[in-house]
């Protein structure tokens, strides 16, 4: 026990305990009118809180090479998710989208945990084929894997999701030195494709124009930029206290869910933001120095992969609710409303903790043959 | 080894540039939230404040309507009224044909106000509360309510011309809602309240503190009960004569204060769009007709105040046929040879009466006939008074003298003839018609209207000789028997007017104008009434179809009053107080400066102490008892010098004076009945009830 990074369970924790708080007082007044309860979406928060804390409790203790033996089978099942999103009266449809599987009273996002598992299959290759192939880490299998995620997850469609994998893997790939030529080489056709998905979607094109004009779009995609624009500003420095904000009602759309962090700019003010992105970077810079201490490919990229993709989330979330990006449908992580993120979420940081404690008792040096 | 360490720093510097990239993405999220929070900070909160405040400008609860007890006549409710926000409403078709459906709106109409670009669009206002309730239980998105007072009546159509009705904004657009329209509806005041992204004001409690101001509440000189009794009464001559229109009239001659006052048609003015323009007129006010022979008793008794004419004289009534000019004026009743001027009143000579106004000559006669307050509005609180037509003498033709003595070639309003009636009744003094006895401010301050007089018109004495004259016409043989009633004596005058044709400068063949205006009981009048009916099928004569509703409706009204009966003395009168008495008790008491007061039936002391408050300081006494006469007369301009009062043991009537005490009234004259004894009202004791 001693052994685990103490710094990432404390931080994990409090962001969790502090969106349970943001969601009930984002939510309550939209509750009460939609369901009659004002606790409708803490209680069930308060539900995925618990099952995420044992999933990520479980995945802390396992033996981490059961994972890794077993990550091929994960992403053929986590595949298989994705392909029954599209499966009629299995998949949910919300306003157009296939994110969904029906989970009895529940519904479950497979993308969600398509990211974990795709990162622990890919690191997975990368120490496997990468101690073959001597100091030259592979490109192109990694990326057949993602290729076939990203697929899925664009016909849902969920662009948000895919531009992060892809900057994920990415990153893993140079983080665990893949030569920059390679990456250059996959990375530049990407982009025009990219691109086209942009053009050719009207309401990502919407979301686009909306972004770069919020205000003049403001009774139609820009509302929702333009109402956080003024959550931030009602805030102020010091905010307007917890459970007072007046965008919740009915102003800010979507406001215990992608616009969660705009309610705690407004109750909170500036110091609350600032607090709460304090929070991540510690655990960010915990996480990283973990993965820089390792002497292991696996750990390396399964919690290079995992941080970025917490990082990354947050990072965009806020531009989002800042209006510097454009509307991606991208949670909060461990704050927003979701019972599949925050699980995904804290599975993710079950790993990262069960890889700090190998790293911080000595067994993951066994395999040390590349980072001295 | 050499490899190894190179990939180490290759790494180092590759974690050092992802990680350097993730805390400038951080950097940029950070310093966009200081830029927004604390440098734009004011500037966004103060838009994001405008957004959830509106600025409304509400319209405080109309004042109540009441009648002199304080029953209420109108009052304001709260109902719904229904708005859209097109923007938020998916299906508009639907949505019309649900509304429309409901509201009993034209579904297209309804739809193309959902079409509109606006974000605010009435859809039906002052929705009935069942109705309202049926539309909200759709829960329409998209479509709202609000809430806004609606005028009700409860009474419907009780005194529906009098109180005439509310447009929507509270906006009176007839009768006292209308006249006092700026007391009953009090100031806009504009609120700040906030609202959510729906659009739904957010209720925070402290919301519900706001005392909401509301306008005067306005009370009337109307008795609910009275008004009942004479509209019926009115209503049901109307279908039996088969009238045009009826109006009645009833005034309290001591206050000037209306007691009822009833048109027909009357209509509801819950739903007044469902009644033609027509009806909303209050023809008491606002029509003028040609008096026809109810005008005689106010040119006999001017002749008999100029002296030109004594009261047993007689006079050659032409045997029924009299030229003047190029018309001859023929009577209705007989053809008589010699008439006192008693029977010239009694069997509604118009040859006897236009003698007597050549006698007066037509300077005199103009000068009493304004005098009595024709051809000039009285004044009273409601809208659209008409002055009547009461011509100058230089316009008058060569036969006008004769023909106005009856009631041709002059018009007055009904309120008019009520007023100059109650002068003769309550022994020469004009009084200002009167509808308002308070206005009620919301604060509690109370403004109180006290009655007017106006001036002196004729003498007490004549005021006597001509109630005289007048029962004669309520007796046998007289043209107005059938307003005659038991154990109550009538005063008053039948009226048979011809209704001028306006095309042809002449009179219709056979239509007429049928009324009776009088007062009871004679010598002590608590009422005084006009009964009017224009163009009767039936049967046209004043006496036979507007006599029996005076009878009538004054056989309910005065026991409802307590005005004790010739017939049963003893008898308990009515529990109910009487608010006549009470005004008039309050209206004795009243002293106007500079004006010799009414001694009229007062005890030596009581007319001691009002002189001294009225600042006479020389008064004459003579006799003993109780006052019967004073020169100068009361209520004419006190110019300093002596003032004689005459007493006399055997002055008469004095009863219904009244005492306050707590809550209830006792009329005084009742107890007086029982122990016989009389006090003055000086001496009157507060009676427990």
């Amino acid at each position: 026990m001693k052994d685990y990074d103490r710094g990432i369970i404390l931080a994990t924790l409090a962001l969790c305990l502090f969106g349970v708080i943001m969601v009930f007082s984002a939510s309550s007044i939209y509750a009460l009118k939609a369901y009659g309860t004002k606790y409708y979406f803490v209680e069930r928060q308060l539900v995925y809180l618990v099952l995420g804390l044992l999933a990520g409790s479980f995945a802390a203790v396992i033996n981490i090479d059961l994972l890794r033996k077993y990550s091929n089978i994960l992403y053929g099942f986590i595949i298989l998710l994705l392909v029954l999103v599209f499966v009629p009266h299995i998949g949910v449809v919300v306003s157009g989208s296939h994110r969904w599987l029906r989970l009895g009273a529940f519904t479950l996002q497979p993308s969600e945990f398509a990211k974990p598992v795709l990162i622990v299959l890919i690191a997975h290759v990368l120490e496997e084929k990468g101690q073959r192939l001597n100091n030259a880490p592979p490109v192109l299998l990694p990326l057949i894997y993602t290729a076939v995620v990203l697929v899925l997850i664009l016909r849902e469609p969920d662009f948000g999701s895919a531009v992060i994998i892809t900057t994920v893997v990415f990153s893993i790939l140079y983080l665990t030195g893949a030569s920059v030529v390679s990456l250059a080489l996959v990375i530049i056709p990407v982009i025009p494709v990219a691109v086209l998905l942009v053009m050719h979607s009207t309401y990502r094109l919407n979301r686009v124009k909306a972004f770069l004009d919020p205000w003049q779009h403001a009774q139609t995609g820009g509302f929702q930029i333009v109402q956080s624009t003024l959550a931030y500003g009602a805030g102020g420095i010091t905010g307007v206290g917890i459970g007072n904000s007046f965008e919740k009602l009915f102003y800010l759309p979507e406001a215990h869910t992608d616009f969660i962090f705009s309610v705690i700019a407004e109750e909170l003010g500036f110091i609350g933001v600032a607090a709460v992105i304090g929070v991540f970077i510690f655990l960010i810079t915990r996480a990283f120095s973990i993965a820089a201490r390792s002497g292991s490919t696996f750990t390396k990229a399964t919690v290079y992969g995992l941080t970025l993709f917490i990082a990354l989330q947050v990072i965009i979330n806020i531009a989002v609710t800042l209006g510097l990006l454009p509307t991606k449908g991208l949670t909060m992580p461990f704050i927003s409303y979701g019972g599949s993120s925050l699980t995904a979420e804290l599975i993710s940081v079950g790993i990262i903790l069960n890889l700090s404690r190998r790293v911080n008792d000595g067994s993951d040096e066994a395999d040390n043959s590349r980072w001295g | 080894m050499d490899s190894v360490k190179r990939i180490h720093e290759q790494h180092l510097v590759r974690l050092f540039i992802i990680y350097l990239c993730i805390m400038a993405g951080f950097a940029v999220v950070l310093s966009k939230a200081f830029y927004l929070e604390v440098i734009k900070g004011r500037r966004y909160a103060e838009l994001a404040r405008k957004q959830y405040s509106r600025e409304v400008t509400l319209l405080p609860a109309r004042g109540l309507i009441m009648d002199r007890d304080g029953r209420i006549l109108a009052q304001s409710v709260l109902v719904d009224s229904f708005y859209a926000d097109p923007a938020k409403i998916k299906n508009k078709s639907r949505t019309a044909i649900i509304t429309g459906n409901i509201l009993k709106l034209n579904a297209d109409t309804v739809l193309k106000k959902l079409e509109s670009d606006r974000q605010f669009v009435w859809i039906k206002r002052l929705v009935d509360p069942d109705t309202a309730r049926k539309l909200m239980q759709y829960h329409l998105p998209g479509i709202y309510s609000l809430k806004e007072y609606r005028r009700y009546y409860p009474d419907l159509k009780l005194a529906s011309n009098v109180l005439g009705f509310v447009g929507i904004d509270s906006n009176g657009l007839a009768g006292i809602e209308l006249s006092l329209n700026g007391y009953l509806s009090g100031t806009p005041f504009s609120a700040v309240i906030d609202v959510d992204g729906r659009n739904s004001p957010i209720y925070t409690g402290d919301l519900t503190d706001d005392v909401s101001p509301s306008g005067d509440s306005v009370v009337t000189t109307l008795d609910l009960n009275i008004q009942f009794i004479l509209q019926e009464a009115l209503k049901k001559a109307v279908a039996e004569q088969e009238a045009k229109k009826g109006i009645g009239i009833i005034m309290n001659p001591a206050t000037g204060g209306i007691l009822a006052m009833a048109s027909i048609p009357d209509f509801n003015p819950n739903v007044y769009r469902d009644y033609p323009m027509s009806v909303f007129k209050d023809t008491a006010v606002e029509n003028t007709y040609e008096p026809g022979s109810i005008f005689k008793p106010f040119v006999i008794s001017s002749a008999l105040d100029a002296g030109v004419i004594s009261p047993n004289e007689k006079i050659f009534c032409e045997d029924g046929h009299y030229k003047v000019y190029n018309i001859v004026i023929k009577d209705a009743e007989g053809d008589f040879n010699m008439l006192s001027i008693g029977d010239i009143l009694k069997y509604s000579s118009n040859i006897g009466a236009a003698k007597i106004g050549e006698k007066l000559g037509s300077t005199s006669l103009y000068r009493y006939l304004r005098q009595f307050g024709f051809g000039s509005q009285t004044g009273i609180e409601l809208p659209g008074e008409s002055p009547g037509i009461l011509n100058p003498v230089d316009k008058w033709s060569g036969v006008s003298i004769d023909t106005i003595p009856f009631g041709q070639g002059v018009s007055a309003t009904p309120i008019q003839l009520v007023t100059a009636m109650s002068a003769i009744a309550n022994g020469g003094l004009l009084l200002a018609p009167r509808i308002i006895k308070e206005i009620r401010k919301p604060d509690g301050r109370v403004q109180t209207f006290q009655p007017v007089i106006r001036r002196r018109v004729i003498s007490g004495h004549t005021a006597r000789i001509m109630t005289d004259m007048m029962i004669g016409v309520v007796n046998d043989g007289g043209t107005g028997i059938n307003a005659a009633m038991n154990g109550y004596t009538v005063a008053g005058k039948t009226g048979t007017a011809q209704i001028p044709d306006p095309l042809t400068g002449t009179y219709y063949k056979n239509r007429f104008v049928a009324s009776f205006l009088g007062f009871v009981p004679a010598h002590n009048p608590k009422i005084v009434m006009l009964i009017m009916l224009v163009d009767p099928q039936k049967n046209p004569y004043g006496g036979s179809s507007a006599a029996p509703v005076f009878k009538d409706v004054a056989e309910k009204v005065l026991p409802y009053l307590g005005v004790p009966s010739k017939l049963n003395i003893m008898a308990m009168p009515s529990g109910e107080p009487s608010s006549v008495d009470i005004e008039q008790a309050q209206f004795n008491g009243i002293t106007q400066t500079g004006f010799v007061p009414d001694f009229a039936g007062k005890t030596m002391r009581a007319v001691l102490k009002q002189a001294k408050q009225a600042g006479i300081s020389d008064v004459v006494i003579k006799g003993s008892g109780y006052a019967v006469d004073q020169s100068p007369r009361s209520y004419t301009p006190y110019s300093g010098g002596p003032v004689r009062v005459l007493f006399s043991m055997k002055m008469g009537m004095q009863g219904g004076r009244v005492v306050r005490s707590g809550t209830r009234y006792i009329p005084q004259a009742k107890k007086s009945v029982y122990s016989g004894k009389r006090d003055g009202p000086h001496s009157m004791k507060a009676t427990k009830g």
